[in-house]
């Protein structure tokens, strides 16, 4: 159960989980990684009670995650303004 | 802790939290370092390591059941960082060294640890819950067992 977010983080009215596409609540959900657009990822409770799931669903998002980056690394190249992307999309 | 996540988690009587620990972190733990606090560190970090290896059988079973070939370079890497990934119950001195770190309360108060998501696993006085996430990043995580 999710308890607080922090007041100047802006967060969509409604949280949709990342792993499965689908409405979340603040009860139902748990905070993962920070995703490309340096948001934080909140997928449902639910996901980590069933481990081969959990592994298929997070190994796909965090893929789509590295290419999204990849791609925006590649166009902020001799772009001074470049945002810095999170480090662990890096390695 | 102004400008934190907080989530908490319960445990119902079939969940031990070795295993959520290790699970959560296993979702959570690649943004970074992460400090656990508990009131016995040496026993914590055993049972998690174990069902952090249990976990990662899990993961290596997924990789070698597919055909993806995306997917398979994804759990390639996340293979190797659960691998890789290094716990220590040593009492943190001065910057965090290993990536799990297991500790007690009185512990991180010596040095407030700059990690990204923390784990409070018993109870112990508010005060002190501030202090020891004062110096994490704004934006991250603090995850409470009730």
């Amino acid at each position: 159960m999710i308890v607080q977010i922090p007041k100047d983080i802006e967060q969509k009215d409604t949280l949709i989980c990342v792993l499965c596409g689908k409405p979340v609540s603040l009860e139902n959900g748990t905070i993962g990684p920070t995703s490309v657009e340096g948001r934080v990822a909140i997928f449902c409770n639910g996901h980590l009670w069933d481990g081969p799931k959990l592994i298929v669903m997070l190994a796909d998002y965090l893929a789509e995650q590295r290419r999204k980056f990849l791609r925006g690394h590649v166009s902020n190249i001799g772009n001074q303004g470049g945002e810095a992307r999170d480090a662990w999309l890096i390695y | 802790m102004h400008g934190l996540y907080i989530e908490k988690r319960t445990l119902n009587g079939k969940t031990l939290l070795s295993w959520d620990l290790a699970h959560h972190i296993y979702a959570r733990g690649i943004q970074g370092k992460i400090a656990t606090v508990t009131d016995k560190p040496t026993e914590t970090l055993a049972s998690t390591r174990k069902q952090w290896l249990k976990l990662l059988r899990q993961v290596q079973r997924e990789r070698s059941s597919t055909l993806n070939a995306v997917r398979i370079a994804e759990l390639t890497r996340q293979i190797a960082w659960m691998q890789g990934l290094r716990f220590s119950a040593k009492p943190p001195e001065d910057l965090l060294e290993a990536d799990v770190t297991f500790a007690t309360v009185d512990d991180f108060l010596v040095f407030a640890p700059d990690c990204y998501t923390m784990y409070v696993t018993y109870d112990f006085p508010k005060e002190k819950l501030y202090l020891i996430t004062a110096w994490m990043p704004k934006g991250e995580l603090v995850v409470i067992y009730d």
